[in-house]
C-alpha cells in the first residue's frame, strides 16, 4: 500500500492518483495537519505498530511526502518524525527528517561544483561589509536571494522575496543583513531557465522562457507564470546524467533543478528544491511527469525501485 | 548655519520619518517644515515608492550653492532584516482573488475586452469570468478543431482581426506571443464549452419555474421623447416574445406615457400566449439560467480584490 502524506485538496495528487489506480496501487492519503489524532503509534523497543484509522501502517511499503501540513503541537510533530523514520517503507522524495538535509543549498552547489556542474560564486553572509565587495566582484551585477525558504510579513501582509538585482540604492541598507544572511551571487546571463524534474533515473528538462518580458528577466515567478512559456528542452546527456547524479547523491528520489543556459550555451546550476513543484510545468510544456512518479510509486509498492 | 550643520540637522530628519506609503504626506509636511527652519538651500524631499510594497524610500535633496545638488539618503536600522524589506507582496501582481484562484493584472487587462453585460458591474462580470477561468481550467477533456476554431473565429471578430496581419499586430500590441495567444483560445473554447452545456443542462427546469418569461404578446407601442397623447395613433400590433417589449408592457396590459430610459413608452398588450418549448425558447431559457446560475455562484463565491 501507498501512503499518501498532503493536504486535502492537493490537485497535484488528484492528477497522480487515477494513475495510481490505473497500475493498480492501493493508496491511503493523510494530512498530519489535518487531523493528528486519527493517527495512533506506539513504539516499544524495536516494535513499533501505528495504526491510522483501520490501516496498519505495516501494510504501507512506500510512502509520498507532498505538502503535508504540520501537526498541531511541537511532541506531535517530532514523535512523527521520528516515527516516519522507523517505518520500513521506501520514500518519495525522501523521508521528512532527510529532506532538510538535502535542502542545504551550500551543500547542493559544493556537490554540483564537485560533479562537474558550473556554479555561480556564491558569498552567503551577514556581514554587512561583504555586500559592497560582492557588489564590486560582481561588476555591480549582484543578485540577492534567500539563503532557505521562510514566510515572510511586512505589515501582518504575507510577502515573498523573488531574486532581486543589487541596485546602488541597497547598498546603502547593509545593515540589514546583520538581522539576517542572505546569499549573494553574481547576475548569471540567460538565454533560458531550464527547470530539470528528475524522478528517479528520469530526466524531464523543461525550457522558461523567462527572457521574453521584463518582468521576468531575473525572477520568471514574479509574472503569472502561465504568461512565461514552457516547453521541452533538448538537455545535453552529459548535464542530464549529472542532475540525476546530484539527486541520487543528495538521496532523492525526485528532485526540481534549477539551471540557467547562458547567451553562450552553458549550463550553470543554481539550486535544486527537493520538493518542488511539478504539475504547471508538466501542464505548460506536455512533459509526462505525472506518469513517471506514478510509475515510480507503483515499483515502490512492488518493492522494486532502482 | 553652515553646511556641515545643515546635513547633520537633514540626516536627522530623515531618521524620524516614517517609511510607509501612508505616512509619505507627514513626511512630506515634516520636509517642508524643515525647509523652513534652513532657507537658501532649495530643500526638497523625494519620495520613492517601491512596486508591490508599503515601504518608502527618502532622499532629501538640497542646493550646494554654485556647485550642484546634494542628495541625503537615510537607511534607518529599525531590525528589519534585508530579505523582509526588499520582498514583494504576494499578491503585487494580481488584480482579485476569486475561490483561490488569483486573477493576475495581465490577465486582467484581456478580460477588460470581455466584460460586455449592460446593467452588470464590472466587478460584478470579472468575479463572473473568474468563476468559469476557473471551471476551464478544471476541465480536462479535450477539446475539439470545431471548439476551437469556432472560438478563434468569434474573438477575432468581436475585435475586427479579419485577417492574420491585424492578429498579429494586436498580439504585438498585448505584448503576448502566438503560443500565449493559443493558451488563451483554449481557456475562452472551455469556458464557451461550459456555458453551452450549463444552458442546455438548465433550459427545461428555468423555462418551467419561469414560463412567464418566455411566452409571447401580441402588442403595440410607441417610444417618444414627450408624452405620448392618450388618444394618438399605434402602430399596427405584432407578435415578439415578452422579453422584448418595452419593460413596463412586460407585466401591464395598458402603459400610457410611462417613463423609460430616455423618454416615454405609451402602448397595449392585446394578447398574451404561453410559452411553448421550441428551440428558440428553450435557448432563452438557457442563456437566462444560466445567468441566473452564474450570479447565484457569484453571490457565494469566495471574492479578496487586492488594490480596491
Amino acid at each position: 500500500m501507498l501512503l499518501i502524506l498532503s493536504r486535502r485538496g492537493d490537485t497535484t495528487v488528484d492528477l497522480v492518483l487515477p494513475k495510481l489506480a490505473r497500475r493498480g496501487v492501493d493508496s491511503l492519503m493523510w494530512d498530519p495537519g489535518d487531523s493528528g489524532h486519527r493517527l495512533t503509534a506506539t513504539v516499544r523497543g524495536s516494535e513499533i505498530g501505528v495504526r491510522l484509522g483501520r490501516t496498519d501502517l505495516a501494510e504501507v511499503s512506500a510512502v509520498w511526502v507532498r505538502r503535508p501540513g504540520r501537526p498541531a503541537g511541537q511532541i506531535w510533530a517530532s514523535f512523527l518524525t521520528d516515527v516516519w523514520e522507523l517505518l520500513p517503507a521506501t520514500w518519495f522524495p525522501c523521508s521528512p527528517s532527510r529532506e532538510a538535509r538535502a535542502d542545504n543549498k551550500l551543500a547542493q552547489l559544493a556537490l554540483a561544483a564537485r560533479l562537474g556542474l558550473r556554479i555561480p560564486e556564491t558569498t552567503v553572509t551577514s556581514d554587512p561589509h561583504e555586500l559592497g565587495l560582492a557588489y564590486a566582484r560582481a561588476n555591480g551585477r549582484l543578485i540577492a536571494k534567500p539563503p532557505s525558504r521562510r514566510a515572510i510579513s511586512v505589515d501582518g501582509e504575507e510577502h515573498l522575496y523573488y531574486t532581486t538585482l543589487v541596485s546602488r540604492r541597497h547598498l546603502a541598507s547593509r545593515h540589514r543583513l546583520r538581522h539576517e544572511p542572505v546569499t549573494l551571487q553574481p547576475y548569471v546571463e540567460k538565454s533560458v531557465e531550464i527547470r530539470v524534474t528528475v524522478v528517479g533515473e528520469r530526466v524531464f528538462p523543461v525550457e522558461i522562457d523567462s527572457q521574453a518580458a521584463r518582468t521576468t528577466r531575473v525572477d520568471w515567478r514574479l509574472a503569472d507564470s502561465s504568461r512565461v512559456r514552457n516547453s521541452p528542452h533538448d538537455l545535453p546527456a552529459d548535464v542530464a546524467d549529472r542532475c540525476r547524479e546530484l539527486t541520487r547523491e543528495l538521496g532523492l528520489a525526485y528532485g526540481a533543478i534549477d539551471l540557467i543556459r547562458t547567451p553562450e550555451g552553458e549550463y550553470v546550476f543554481l539550486e535544486l528544491n527537493p520538493n518542488g513543484q511539478w504539475e504547471g510545468h508538466e501542464r505548460l510544456a506536455g512533459v509526462p511527469i505525472s506518469d513517471a512518479v506514478a510509475d515510480w510509486l507503483a515499483a515502490a509498492v512492488r518493492k522494486d525501485t532502482a | 548655519m553652515n553646511l556641515g550643520e545643515v546635513l547633520g540637522d537633514a540626516v536627522e530628519l530623515l531618521g524620524t520619518l516614517t517609511r510607509r506609503r501612508q505616512a509619505a504626506g507627514a513626511a512630506r509636511e515634516a520636509a517642508a517644515a524643515w525647509a523652513e527652519r534652513h532657507p537658501g538651500y532649495g530643500a526638497e524631499l523625494v519620495v520613492a515608492e517601491r512596486p508591490g510594497s508599503p515601504l518608502v524610500d527618502y532622499d532629501l535633496l538640497l542646493d550646494w550653492p554654485g556647485r550642484g545638488t546634494i542628495a541625503v539618503s537615510v537607511q534607518p536600522d529599525d531590525g528589519l532584516p534585508w530579505l523582509e524589506d526588499h520582498s514583494t507582496h504576494w499578491a503585487a501582481g494580481q488584480l482579485v482573488t476569486v475561490d483561490g484562484a488569483d486573477l493576475s493584472l495581465p490577465d486582467a487587462l484581456l478580460m477588460l475586452r470581455s466584460l460586455t453585460r449592460p446593467g452588470l458591474d464590472p466587478h460584478a462580470e470579472i468575479v463572473e469570468l473568474c468563476l468559469t477561468r476557473n471551471d476551464a481550467a478544471a476541465d480536462t477533456e479535450p477539446l475539439s478543431e470545431e471548439e476551437l476554431q469556432a472560438t478563434a473565429d468569434a474573438f477575432r471578430r468581436a475585435r475586427g482581426l479579419h485577417d492574420r496581419e491585424a492578429t498579429l499586430d494586436w498580439l504585438a500590441a498585448m505584448g503576448m506571443d502566438q503560443a500565449a495567444f493559443a493558451d488563451h483560445l483554449e481557456v475562452l473554447a472551455r469556458q464557451r464549452r461550459l456555458r453551452r452545456r450549463k444552458e442546455s443542462e438548465l433550459a427545461a427546469g428555468y423555462l418551467a419555474a419561469h414560463p412567464e418569461q418566455f411566452g409571447t404578446a401580441r402588442a403595440s407601442w410607441v417610444w417618444s421623447l414627450s408624452p405620448w397623447p392618450q388618444d394618438g395613433p399605434l402602430p399596427e400590433p405584432v407578435e415578439v416574445p415578452v422579453s422584448a417589449l418595452p419593460q413596463p408592457l412586460r407585466s401591464a396590459d395598458r402603459v400610457d406615457a410611462a417613463r423609460h430610459e430616455h423618454g416615454f413608452v405609451t402602448g397595449v398588450v392585446h394578447e398574451r400566449l404561453p410559452a411553448r418549448a421550441d428551440e428558440h425558447t428553450l435557448a432563452a431559457a438557457g442563456r437566462a439560467a444560466y445567468t441566473a446560475w452564474l450570479a447565484g455562484r457569484r453571490a457565494a463565491a469566495d471574492v479578496r480584490w487586492h488594490w480596491l
